[in-house]
């Protein structure tokens, strides 16, 4: 930093310091720091239930379309029929790789649907004070219990 | 609080553990709300968008790379709100005011049950000294006044500010210099 730079920032270091009373600002009441903590406490609760909710159906995923893979076979024509089909590869475990790949995409924009709508649903007609508002997000966390103690998760 | 115990406490939070978030907002509150309330001039505004503040720390603080930086990272969320709450409300055409609490809401914030109240702290909001600093405030170009009031309200040196802005050192200094003069003789003139 050039010396000209210096002097003008300590010298306005120097003039806020004397401002610096005036600026200040009443601290925020009480009652609203503890509802900004417990807005806080919705979303983390909301974030955490996303991921969890992606961690369990991600690979629960992959193993149907495995399963579905073995079961009936993956059709692989040497020459694909029309244009639509021109990027699909000829080899069986690419198209295979590329089946999945599509599958975990698709997953993914399901879950950040389902944190959109969970958003909104906050947002709109939201409390996060546990009141009947908070009923939907309850049940989606009963039926993960549920789904977990169905797949021994 | 030491550097490791606060690279502890962000890690922490980026788990979203609640009570590492809690201690961020108290660790914060006061000085974001600081800023939002010098900014906005008004105290329901102010505390609408630290709430929302708080909220995007929730749900962006992942794709936070710490490197030292958290607070320019966070007063710089809370400074992009203010600007589009600013830039709305122009679009409405509603000057900014000192407003006290009244119960009323802005719309767009969130429905929490709402916790304000009349303030018997409004009368002291509105005295004349007040009312001065906020129009001198007001008389400050948006960018002008961010750039005082994130260096009285944040940690951040000057250099820093520059960098949250997109402009360079020489610039921000000019600009806070000439803010600086303006806030001074606005309330010189007032005494």
């Amino acid at each position: 930093m050039s010396r000209g730079f210096q002097q003008l920032e300590s010298g306005l270091e120097r003039g806020l310091r004397e401002l610096g009373p005036r600026l200040d600002a009443p601290p925020p009441r009480t009652m609203w720091v503890e509802a900004v903590k417990d807005a806080v406490d919705f979303e983390a609760r909301r974030w955490r239930r996303t991921r969890r909710l992606v961690r369990l159906v991600r690979p629960l995923v992959g193993m149907a379309a495995a399963l579905l893979v073995l079961t009936v076979g993956f059709p692989a024509p040497d020459v694909p029929p029309n244009d639509m089909l021109a990027h699909v590869s000829a080899d069986p475990d690419a198209a295979v790789a590329q089946w999945l790949g599509a599958l975990e995409d698709s997953g993914e924009r399901l879950t950040a649907l389902v944190d959109q709508d969970t958003l909104l649903d906050y947002t709109g007609n939201g409390s996060d004070t546990g009141g009947t508002d908070a009923d939907p997000l309850r049940l989606i966390e009963e039926s993960l219990d549920h789904f977990e103690s169905m797949v021994g998760a | 609080m030491d550097q490791a115990g606060f690279d502890r406490l962000l890690r922490r939070a980026r788990r979203r553990d609640p009570e590492a978030l809690h201690e961020l907002v108290d660790l914060y509150s006061a000085r974001l709300y600081g800023l939002l309330y010098r900014l906005t001039s008004s105290r329901e505004t102010a505390e609408d968008l630290m709430q929302e503040t708080f909220l995007r720390l929730v749900r962006t603080i992942g794709d936070y790379e710490h490197q030292g930086k958290f607070e320019s990272w966070l007063f710089r969320i809370a400074a992009n709100l203010a600007r589009d709450h600013a830039r709305r409300r122009k679009r409405r055409g509603r000057a900014a005011t000192i407003e006290c609490s009244s119960g009323a809401k802005d719309s767009g914030s969130f429905d929490l049950a709402d916790p304000r109240q009349p303030d018997p702290e409004c009368e002291t909001e509105r005295s004349e000294m007040e009312q001065r600093l906020n129009e001198s405030l007001q008389g400050l170009s948006d960018i002008d006044r961010e750039i005082i009031l994130l260096r009285h309200f944040s940690d951040l040196p000057f250099r820093e500010i520059a960098d949250m802005l997109d402009i360079p050192l020489g610039t921000a200094l000019a600009r806070a210099h000439r803010a600086m003069k303006h806030l001074r003789g606005a309330l010189r003139d007032g005494a």
